[in-house]
């Protein structure tokens, strides 16, 4: 199989990149992982559901405009419920030397598609805080509560608390209660003072109107319902022998200290988290493109130049891979990449490509302006350091605890980077392969060692970069799966 | 309980699935991880150290919702003791907000799978 361009991801990035590349003729394939495109923001409801009003807010409508008048390109082949692995170079020196061999699992069989251009699309994942607790069943991304409203059109639990920095577990609690769902609260651990203080700006309350009002309306609605939302709290740790029962909240000092020992309990049944976001970056990492860190953005963002070209040739990236910034932001990169791509293969001259740029650049900048200020916004600090305590795991697969990490590095003063760290403590080597881990081992690396992030380094993301059945690698194309 | 949206959804029909050997029906293509949850099941597995696991990132990216497929031979005759061999032979993990309920599924779950989940998982990787 082949394509003149393989996206990887059909979130607003992918689906933005694919419309612009079909529209100029080129034969594209997505992928991903789900059986829908819309990637978690625009998450479709299973096939044979009808839901009547879907997403319906006027802030969803662009995004659900592009995955409307992508699933109807002719020239996009879908390859959905696909898990791709890694790529390779698919020749050295002869005439392959340009493409790119693209290896996946289709969910049967293990399939390679060749190309010259692709573009990483892959998104982000709700960043998980480590706490006591937090392991429990019923503790659980305040993203994948949202998912299962809003695509599986089910309220997933009794009684919701949201926990976290990100204004996003607003909206989902909201969902949640419109749903049906009882939400005992909402805990930020922001000041309100400093949430008020970025908004307080009229600048900034008229550029970005539209997300302002949409929070105002669901904060209205919240306070309607009876769901008590309050700040400058955290929580401590998450109660239960099986399943989460209740959670311990206690209230943040004016310095930021978590104040343990005066906690509240609350009964709930789901603890949603929400602190921040995680970039999906091992796919570009295992095909090689150079990555830096950032704290706010979401960990090991990809690095590109103005055409979203990754350090690889042949390889772009766009999205949330490039630092979280939200899904209009992923729309813009898409239309950028898909640009960029357009250009290098000669379908359109460089005036055209700038021309049809400009806009795409001028809208990105504003959104970036607003991406900003709620990373900067939502960023929680050191207080996730807090919540761990020596027995907490930091590795969840593996059962690896904050205090085997410490003594790792302790008992080996010459190990200083992720990679090593990885290798004599096996943090990071379970079924999700560092995506979890890897943040918060990177910071404290970086602290014990008082080295910086970049000199720590990420994970050598290796092939397969999710866990795959291995007799499907060692399947012959010419016997019966 | 967990509670499906009723107002304003339409979903395909119910097919038969078996859940820890118990035949009862859910909706077609909504995720197992949803099915499981609408039966009230939080608990999904136990890890290899033990410990009780549920879904966490609904995404696919977290691994924590794993549970048991098991390939059906449908006709095939077993000794008591080899159809529990196969079982265990059979299981296949797999990440139950990603797999579409599908006619016939026949899925193991729960806080006492570890015994499966041992097996299969801890006695191939070692630690």
């Amino acid at each position: 199989m082949d394509a003149e361009l393989v996206i990887v991801g059909a979130g607003p990035a992918g689906l933005a990149a694919a419309e612009i590349a079909s529209v100029h003729g080129l034969n594209v394939i997505v992928l991903d992982e789900q059986t829908k495109p819309g990637g978690q923001i625009f998450r479709q409801p299973p096939e044979g559901f009808r839901v009547h009003s879907w997403m319906p807010d006027s802030i969803y409508r662009e995004g659900k405009s592009v995955l409307a008048s992508a699933s109807t390109r002719k020239n996009i082949r879908w390859l959905l419920g696909s898990t791709v692995l890694g790529t390779f170079a698919a020749g050295s020196n002869g005439e392959n030397s340009n493409r790119i061999k693209v290896v996946v699992d289709t969910g049967v069989l293990i399939e390679e598609i060749q190309t010259e251009h692709l573009i990483f699309a892959t998104g982000c994942h709700d960043m998980a805080a480590a706490f006591p607790g937090w392991n429990l069943p019923g503790v659980m991304a305040t993203g994948g509560i949202q998912a299962f409203v809003k695509s599986q059109q089910i309220v997933p639990g009794e009684r919701f608390l949201f926990v976290g920095t990100h204004p996003l577990q607003l909206i989902v609690a909201d969902q949640v209660c419109q749903a049906g769902g009882h939400v005992v609260g909402v805990v930020f651990a922001q000041q309100f003072k400093r949430m008020l203080s970025i908004i307080r700006n009229p600048f900034t309350m008229l550029r970005f109107s539209g997300k302002f009002l949409f929070l105002a309306k669901t904060l209205y609605r919240l306070r309607n319902a009876g769901v008590p939302v309050s700040f400058q709290e955290s929580l401590v740790r998450a109660n239960g022998d099986l399943q989460v029962s209740s959670i311990d909240i206690a209230s943040i000092s004016l310095d930021g200290i978590v104040q343990k020992n005066e906690s509240r309990r609350v009964e709930a049944d789901r603890l949603g988290v929400c602190y921040n976001f995680l970039v999906s970056s091992e796919l570009a990492r295992q095909s090689g493109a150079e990555c830096e860190w950032s704290s706010q953005a979401g960990g090991w963002i990809v690095r590109h130049n103005q055409w979203m070209q990754s350090s690889v040739p042949g390889i772009s990236v766009a999205g949330e891979v490039t630092g979280v910034a939200g899904a209009d932001a992923a729309l813009e990169e898409g239309r950028l990449a898909a640009l960029g791509v357009l250009l290098k293969k000669g379908v359109l001259g460089s005036t055209a490509a700038a021309r049809l740029a400009e806009p795409v650049r001028r809208r990105l900048s504003n959104i970036n302006a607003f991406a900003g200020l709620l990373r900067e916004l939502s960023y929680p600090g050191n207080l996730l350091n807090q919540l761990l305590s020596d027995e907490t795991n930091i590795c969840k697969c593996e059962g690896i605890t904050a205090g085997d990490i410490k003594k790792a590095l302790a008992e080996n003063s010459c190990i200083s980077s992720g990679s090593a760290v990885k290798l004599i403590s096996r943090t990071g080597m379970g079924l999700c392969q560092g995506r979890y881990c890897n943040y918060p081992l990177t910071k404290a690396i970086a602290e014990y060692r008082e080295a910086s992030e970049n000199e720590v380094g990420p994970f050598t993301a290796q092939f397969p970069v999710k866990p795959v059945l291995i007799k499907k690698i060692t399947h012959k194309p010419d016997e019966p799966a | 309980m967990n509670k499906r949206i009723f107002i304003g959804v339409e979903r395909p029909a119910k097919v038969p699935i078996e859940i820890n050997g118990d035949l009862t029906e859910t909706y077609l293509n909504e995720s197992l991880a949803t099915a499981l949850l609408a039966f009230g099941i939080t608990v999904f597995n136990r890890n290899r150290q033990g410990d009780c696991r549920g879904p966490y990132c609904n995404m696919g990216t977290c691994f924590e919702c794993l549970v048991g497929i098991q390939q059906s031979r449908p006709g095939e005759e077993k000794t008591e003791k080899a159809e529990k061999d196969e079982r265990v032979e059979k299981v296949q993990w797999v990440r139950a907000c990603m797999t579409p309920v599908t006619e016939g599924l026949s899925v193991v779950v729960g806080d006492s799978v570890d015994t499966l989940n041992n097996s299969s998982i801890r006695g191939r990787h070692g630690r």
